[in-house]
């Protein structure tokens, strides 16, 4: 009976901890991404350990080395970027300032996401490093005078993790991973605030180079963010089926110990469907293939059911069992995602992704355009 | 047995553990569901909200094409914006519903109701800047060639919407706790509870309360500017006061003058404001004209309530954001912003100087005693100025440069004046000492023209330029050193007593703390602080409106009150109930009521029609009465009393007729009764002392308490009362 009450124990204060500690990682992985972040039963790789460390175990060669760096953005940071370059000789004068605001970008916020990562994997071992942030900025009016707002949401993860193929072809992993976290939510700021004077001086920066120095601007709420640390396990299990297809499920962050509380666990289910279509005649080396994949997935125990359902599909050619092109497409939370993948050893990729805000599918687009370069060997 | 036991408890918990974890167990609409609606009325407010922006713009360029085709269309345009606006006005009101913790809706919600009304900080900063140099407030408007007087659309087009984004505004700034607006802990903010949900409104961190600082400052100026006007206090300038009250008692408190109420206010305020500079603060001009406004000096109180709360509250925003400015080098912004903050916090300020008879130091010029009360004086030798000591003949040779060739300035020996300050300067404060003394009137000290120290200062070297002018008109020039010691006395020293500092033998000041309610309602600075009726009193034996005819010889003698007794209850001080019985009801027979101004129109009128006209005989005119100080014609404010209906009564006029000749005559002597006695000793025969005034010192306490009657005639009405039967 005494295991029963610690058991008992251990649950209630790690889901009590829990809805104070918010929810984990979002990263994937590219593919996940552009399949409607779902993949649970087929992604394999490094980017298991993020997602399902079973993907871990079971046949692919015996080491790779993946580097990837992305950045996205969407319309609305072009349109602050469009409006920042007609007036950015405004901000120091309230008057001009205020008859320069667009109302279209009234409230409006502009996101921006970077991911740098580096992985890699030797037999059913992998590592991996990767920072995932997002960010967002603002110029708008209180009710009368100019506001600004910026926003960071960045993980930096490390994770090494291993998996195993246990009798009966099921599959188990286990992934161990550091976080740290760097996190200021969405606000407001005005004159009263340091963080109003941070956004300001660094947005009137001159910088040499233009990207950079935009970058720089956008990026401006890491120098005020909270910085959380944390670590915890994620684990997962699948089972390859007849004829192509496999299920899985996965245990994120159960436990994360992290900010002084637990992170809300997350269950994944889902199921997948790949066929090899063989080598394509006249072209041995060339394979086509395709992968569907249906998930369930539970991000936050807030979510109402209907949006926690994730689908995708991918075609992929492959040279030598190298990819070459990838095409994906896929819906998460009703909203369409959609990626292509191009290279050999070295690729670039675009991603389109996107996300809703508010009960039902077309709310608010959260969506981001993604551009990356990828090394894989 | 253990071990299975185990694997099912922990393979339970993980069940109910992940399913609670997931959600199943909750319903759709669990209470995270308010907060998925609240944020979806927000999206589609926003929605609306630029959408009405864009209509605007599109209306804006209309317009600037000029043609009428294009005026037709930006009709159009404008009109799609407003439902815009209204459609995202509605969204965010359900979202402040929804979810009451949420600040964005109260932002957006007050970024709504101001763009349905064009109101944008353009529009504010120009009203401001319109007042540079001009007189009038901004948005009270009288009819010039280059302004449409204001009407109650147009000031409610900018009071309403003001009214609701300052209430929008204040939820996100106010939380649990009061937040004290000032030092004194006076003025404050209420703690914030939705009433529904006993939850503190706006909370939710999403928008900085430091957002809602500086326009809570600008917005709360303007609501302070016309709160005054918004007498049933509904938020909006309407032309049916009290419309939405249904207690009669009540609305007949909050509207005195019926469904008029709020439209003759404006229309007071029009007239009021219309002498007033705003960036030079002068209570001289606003007091007379009020006084033709509102004779009742308990008004002002309720003028000054009204408008205190939010100006303090715009004061302290502003105060803070320009503090915060200064901390980070913000000089550009700064500057920017510079010249409203001081507008607001000046005004705010000076109208809190204005408090009337609350026993309290409210311009900050008070002895630092450990119990203070009002300072009692008397103005024994009836130069508006509280001489220091009688007994000092130190600067008796200075007189001169106070008072010659017709012109009064005081004299040198009275509490403040620059010769005083520099002859006694262990009397006086330092402006430091002062500072240190009302830490909070640090904040007042700039270089702006009504910051408290500079309103002293400027006060005295006012005096010096006086003493340099009688210099030269009586050919006796003032040193040039005495001149120069004198303008760094100015600089330097306050007109503030030290705490240390008593009323000597023979003083104007006969007891209490000097600077607590230590002005006459007299139209003059009398402790020469640069403020003119300023933190003014009614207290009990003591002239309050400098009307009496004390004298010099009465120092260090009880003064008595004024007696008499309205015999009629008709309100005024019959002067002879015999010869001349006055009329409840007939104001016609105000002519022989003491003080009233019908009564020196009838002087006048009988001395031109005596002596003829030409003649200016103002015999017994100047028998009776007190000529202006230092005027040798007629005085403005007189003759605009004598325009104003409220003050005479158009009947009188009508059966009268008075001439221009008569006018100018009157208006040469004041109110004040000069005569030894109360009768009329031209009119042989008569018995003499016959008259309502039966005793007592005239123009002592000689109001009724709150009969709300001018029983003096001297415009004022309850400003000097006691207990006279």
């Amino acid at each position: 009976m005494k295991p029963l009450c610690l058991a008992a124990a251990f649950t209630t204060l790690l889901f009590a901890s829990a809805l104070a500690g918010g929810g984990g990682p979002q990263y994937r992985g590219m593919m996940v991404d552009a399949m409607g972040r779902s993949g649970t039963a087929s992604i394999t790789g490094p980017s298991a350990l993020y997602f399902n460390p079973a993907g871990l175990a079971g046949p692919k060669k015996s080491y790779g080395v993946e580097a990837v760096a992305e950045m996205g953005f969407n319309g609305v940071l072009l349109d602050y970027a469009d409006w920042a370059n007609k007036n950015s000789a405004y901000l120091n004068n309230l008057d001009s300032a205020l008859a320069h605001i667009d109302p279209v970008l009234e409230n409006e916020w502009a996101p921006y996401s970077s991911n740098y990562m580096l992985q890699g994997y030797f037999e059913e071992y992998a590592f991996s490093v990767v920072r995932d942030a997002h960010y967002s900025m603002t110029f708008s009016k209180a009710t009368l005078t100019p506001v600004i707002g910026a926003s960071i949401f960045s993980d930096m993860q490390i994770s090494a993790g291993r998996g195993y193929v246990l009798p009966d072809n099921w599959r188990v992993g286990i992934a161990y991973k550091f976080l740290y976290r760097q996190r200021a939510d969405e606000k407001l700021y005005g004159l009263n605030d340091d963080e109003y004077y941070q956004i300001k001086d660094t947005w009137g920066k001159k910088s040499s180079n233009a990207l950079i120095g935009g970058i720089d601007k956008i990026t401006v709420a890491s120098k005020f963010a909270d910085d959380q640390y944390g670590f915890g396990v994620n684990l997962g299990v699948s089972r390859p089926l007849p004829y192509g297809f496999t299920v899985a499920a996965s245990v994120l962050d159960l436990p994360t110990v992290f900010n002084g509380g637990f992170f809300v666990p997350q269950l994944n289910l889902g199921g997948s469907y790949a066929k090899d279509f063989g080598p394509t005649p006249g072209i041995e080396a060339l394979h086509f293939n395709v992968l569907v994949n249906l998930d369930w997935q539970c991000l936050l125990p807030d979510d109402p059911w209907f949006k926690q359902w994730k689908g995708g599909l991918a075609v992929n050619s492959q040279i030598h069992n190298r990819d070459v092109i990838s095409l994906a497409t896929g819906l998460n939370d009703g909203y369409p995602t959609f990626g292509a993948r191009a290279g050999y050893f070295l690729y670039a990729y675009y991603l389109y992704t996107a996300e809703e805000t508010g009960n039902y599918p077309g709310q608010r687009k959260l969506n981001y355009h993604r551009f990356g370069v990828d090394f894989n060997f | 047995m253990k071990k299975n036991g185990l694997f099912w408890a922990a393979g339970g918990l993980a069940v109910v553990g992940a399913l609670i974890g997931c959600n199943l167990l909750e319903p759709l609409g669990s209470k995270h569901a308010n907060d998925q609606d609240y944020r979806e009325l927000l999206i589609k407010g926003n929605n609306a909200l630029s959408a009405g922006g864009v209509s605007d713009n599109s209306a804006k360029q209309a317009l600037k094409m000029g043609t009428t085709a294009d005026s037709t269309k930006a009709k159009t345009y404008f009109a799609t914006a407003t439902a815009h606006y209204d459609t995202a006005i509605s969204y965010y009101e359900r979202a402040m519903k929804r979810f009451p913790q949420g600040s964005e809706a109260y932002l957006f919600h007050s970024q709504a109701i101001v763009a349905l009304y064009h109101v944008d900080y353009t529009r504010i900063n120009d009203e401001f800047k319109k007042s540079d140099n001009n007189t009038g407030l901004p948005f009270i408007h009288d009819s010039t060639a280059t302004s449409i007087k204001s009407t109650v659309k147009s000031v409610d087009s900018i009071y309403h919407p003001v009214f609701i984004a300052v209430q929008d505004l204040g939820h996100i700034l106010r939380g649990r706790d009061t937040l004290w607006l000032d030092i004194q802990h006076s003025q404050y903010l209420t703690p914030d509870e939705d009433t529904a949900t006993k939850v503190d409104t706006a909370s939710d961190g999403r928008i900085s309360s430091s957002v809602a600082r500086l326009d809570l400052g600008i917005l709360s100026a303007v609501q302070g500017l016309l709160a005054a006007v918004d007498m049933d206090g509904n938020g909006r300038i309407d032309s049916v006061c009290g419309s939405g009250i249904t207690d009669a008692s009540l609305k007949a408190s909050l509207c005195p003058k019926g469904d008029s109420s709020e439209v003759s206010r404006l229309n007071d305020l029009i007239s009021i404001s219309s002498k007033l500079s705003f960036d030079s603060l002068d209570t001289k001009s606003f007091g007379s004209t009020a006084k033709d406004k509102s004779d009742n000096p308990n008004d002002i109180n309720s003028y000054v309530y009204s408008m205190q709360e939010p100006l303090t509250s715009a004061a302290f925003n502003l105060d803070s954001v320009r503090s915060s400015l200064k901390s980070h080098n913000q000089d550009s912004l700064a500057k920017n912003i510079a010249s409203t903050v001081t507008r607001v916090r000046d005004l705010a300020n000076f109208v809190g100087y204005m408090q009337y008879n609350d026993l309290a130091d409210d311009d900050f010029d008070r002895q630092d005693v450990g119990s203070p009360s009002p300072m009692l004086w008397h103005d024994y030798d009836r130069n508006h100025h509280i001489r220091f000591n009688y007994g000092d003949p130190t600067l008796d040779g200075y007189a001169k440069y106070m008072d010659s060739a017709g012109y009064h300035f005081g004299h040198p020996g009275d509490i403040g004046n620059p010769f005083h300050r520099h002859a006694f300067p262990n009397l006086y404060l330092s402006y430091g000492e002062l500072i240190k003394l009302h830490p909070n009137l640090d904040t007042v000290v700039d270089a702006s023209q009504s910051g408290r120290i500079h309103l002293m200062q400027k006060r005295c070297n006012v005096l010096v330029d006086s003493a340099v002018f009688l210099g030269g008109l009586i050919n006796i020039p003032l040193p040039a050193d005495t001149i120069a010691a004198l303008r760094k006395t100015c600089a330097t020293t306050s007109s503030v007593l030290k705490p240390t500092v008593t009323p000597p033998a023979a003083s104007d000041w006969v007891s209490g703390t000097a600077g607590v309610d230590e002005e006459l309602l007299d139209n003059f600075d009398n402790d020469n602080d640069g403020i003119t009726d300023e933190d003014a009193r009614n207290q009990r034996g003591y002239d309050d409106d400098n009307d009496s005819p004390i004298k010099l010889s009465m120092i260090n003698t009880v003064i008595p009150p004024m007696q008499w007794r309205d015999a009629n209850g008709n309100g005024c001080i019959d002067m002879d109930t015999l010869a001349h019985p006055t009329n409840a009801t007939d104001s016609l027979k105000r002519e022989f009521c003491i003080g009233t101004l019908e009564h020196r129109l009838y002087l006048a009128h009988w001395s031109v029609t005596t002596f003829g006209p030409g003649t200016n005989r103002v015999d017994s005119l100047a028998y009776y009465y007190q000529p202006f100080s230092g005027e040798s014609s007629a005085n403005t404010d007189c003759k605009n009393a004598f325009d104003n209906p409220q003050r005479l009564d158009p009947a009188f006029r009508a059966k009268f007729k008075p001439t221009t000749e008569e006018r100018d005559l009157a208006c040469q002597f004041q109110s004040i009764w000069n005569s030894p006695v109360a009768g009329y000793p031209k009119e042989a025969g008569k018995k003499l002392l016959n008259s309502e005034w039966t005793g007592g010192t005239f123009g002592v306490d000689e109001e009724t308490c709150g009969d709300k009657i001018d029983n003096d005639g001297d415009g004022w009405v309850d400003e000097d009362c006691g207990d006279h039967q």
